[in-house]
């Protein structure tokens, strides 16, 4: 199976809460809404889980929230009393999947520091949660525990999957300097840039159990519900060979390299490498090899190099 | 300029300001920014939206939109202004052909004359407590009319002037959202004097400021944006305004923002002219 199909395939379970992950992370910004991605994966999941959708910041309720608690004016504890309240509530017992779960639309509004308990307060064996954070809104600095880490820090580093969603701008229109200069600085919006759209940029970063964290990048069309696999498009890779034009005839000596010396240069055999064919064979173990003025004794137990 | 075509000010796919679609819903309920900085005063914008939502015409911006027959209302306007009082906005309707003071659907709450005398006093009592029991008794038990179009102008004055957080602020607004279809809040926008996302003290109004605008940003559905011409003064144009979609679709409807960028020209008889820039 090629890495694409595996990638897609890994998105696909993950949309559809098939992958074991208890808390999705989306990081979102004013450029590209995670409207459409919560969208994408309701329409994925069963009709049968339940949903408790927090709002933080919602006005009209979801269609498909079986429980809509509006929680600016409610303590973190209260909430978490209510989640736990309705996540364990009885079921009909038609439902073959009992799995809660969870949106929080956004965790801009929970304190940094009440934060990580209070995600984890969320969390539990029948629950998933995804929660939505915006990249663009100011964090208030820390008076006093000043070293305290960053609320996407900690939430980085609690969740089991992170999305980044990014628009799919046009380019030729605005560089990402223009709309990040408009957007972050000025609260500006540029218009007609496809921001917001139903057709966005993925960054999937997927931690396995084993601590392997493997990273996919995705457009994801919301109104046909395709995924594609994000490829660098032809015009970065152009500015590559730009960049490698433009350092040609800068100065007398010659930067660049041709086509035959980057051969060359690929064809060169490095010395760990071959190090690595002839004692790597031994699968991890010490090898020690006796070399010619070595004196060794067998009869001496203390001579054993092991 | 005068070969330059006047066009007809829209923000939506169906060549409205204020649509039918958002007013006829039953469930629904949306928000638009009005955002604008220094020297590009929004009052006859403000005008304009309050007659269209009104009696359906616009005519200083829009020649295309038609007054309703019979003397038919649209829909109950309710202005709240935490910056001027009625007369300001009474005098700028007349032009429009609308007298709001004898209007039935009409109603203005002056929000700032008595916030600092009455509202915000020396009885005991935390500011917050204070101002939400002003939003709850003043505001929105009189935004009574579920069918309504709510205007909201420089709420943000109670980050700058008093000690409430911006999340406070943004929930009394929420539930002036959710008693109405359309909520229009009018806020000063202007960088790095009251607005600067770079800023990090929570005690800062900046800060507080920043923060209020750009949550508020991720809940709207409409954004219109008034701003001096950036490249400098010039005697034909006063402004630039642009129309951009916000980050939540019209849900249930089939609504779309037309996102454009307009010049404009308000002359000394208050006539406005806007053209594609």
């Amino acid at each position: 199976m090629s890495t694409n199909q595996s990638s897609t395939i890994l998105l696909t379970r993950l949309l559809s809460l098939k992958e074991n992950s208890p808390f999705l992370l989306v990081i979102d910004s004013l450029a590209q809404t995670s409207f459409h991605f919560l969208n994408e994966i309701i329409s994925r999941i069963s009709s049968n889980t339940k949903v408790i959708y927090l709002s933080f910041e919602t006005t009209n309720r979801p269609a498909y929230a079986t429980e809509f608690i509006e929680c600016l004016d409610l303590t973190t504890a209260k909430i978490l009393e209510l989640v736990k309240i309705h996540s364990t509530s009885s079921q009909p017992s038609s439902l073959a999947n009992p799995k809660t779960f969870v949106i929080i639309d956004s965790l801009n509004y929970v304190s940094n520091l009440e934060l990580s308990s209070f995600i984890t307060g969320c969390i539990s064996p029948n629950v998933c949660l995804l929660g939505c954070f915006h990249s663009n809104i100011p964090e208030p600095q820390q008076l006093i525990n000043t070293n305290y880490p960053s609320s996407l820090s900690i939430l980085s580093f609690i969740a089991s999957s992170i999305f980044e969603i990014d628009p799919l701008y046009d380019e030729r229109k605005i560089d990402e300097e223009t709309l990040e200069n408009s957007l972050s600085t000025k609260l500006k919006f540029p218009i007609n840039c496809n921001l917001n759209s139903e057709v966005f940029k993925v960054t999937l970063k997927n931690r396995r159990k084993s601590g392997r964290s493997l990273t996919f990048r995705y457009i994801l069309n919301t109104s046909s519900h395709t995924i594609e696999v994000y490829t660098k498009s032809t015009s970065e890779q152009n500015q590559e060979e730009d960049e490698e034009e433009l350092l040609k005839d800068l100065t007398t000596f010659n930067l660049t390299t041709n086509s035959k010396q980057k051969i060359a240069r690929e064809q060169v055999d490095l010395p760990f490498m071959q190090a690595q064919e002839a004692l790597g064979s031994a699968g991890g173990a010490i090898v020690y090899e006796f070399e010619k003025d070595d004196d060794y004794d067998e009869d001496d137990p203390y001579e054993d190099p092991f | 300029m005068s070969s330059v075509q006047v066009q007809d000010l829209i923000f939506h796919n169906d060549h409205s300001l204020v649509s039918d679609a958002v007013l006829n819903q039953d469930s629904q309920s949306y928000l638009s920014i009005i955002s604008h900085e220094q020297g590009t005063s929004p009052s006859w914008l403000l005008n304009s939206l309050v007659e269209n939502s009104l009696v359906g015409s616009s005519n200083l911006v829009n020649s295309e939109l038609k007054r309703l027959p019979n003397g038919k209302h649209r829909s109950h306007v309710y202005f709240i202004s935490f910056l001027h009082p009625l007369e300001y906005y009474s005098s700028g309707c007349v032009k429009n052909g609308l007298d709001i003071t004898k209007m039935e659907n009409f109603t203005f709450v002056d929000a700032f004359s008595k916030l600092f005398t009455e509202v915000l006093t020396d009885d005991g009592r935390d500011q917050e407590i204070q101002l939400k029991s002003f939003f709850k008794e003043k505001i929105s038990s009189v935004v009574t009319d579920p069918k309504s179009t709510v205007f909201v102008e420089f709420p943000e004055i109670l980050l700058t002037s008093t000690s409430i957080t911006s999340n406070v602020l943004l929930s009394e607004l929420n539930k002036i959202n959710k008693i109405c279809r359309q909520l229009f809040i009018i806020c000063g926008q202007d960088y790095p004097q009251s607005i600067d996302l770079s800023v990090t003290n929570p005690g800062d109004s900046i800060f507080k400021v920043s923060d209020f605008l750009a949550k508020l940003y991720h809940k709207s559905q409409l954004n219109i944006n008034l701003m001096p011409l950036p490249t400098g003064r010039a005697k034909d144009i006063t402004g630039c305004i642009t129309i951009s979609k916000g980050t939540v679709p019209y849900i249930g409807t089939n609504l779309q923002v037309v996102e454009r960028e307009y010049i404009y020209l308000v002359s000394k008889d208050g006539n406005v002219k806007l053209f594609f820039r």
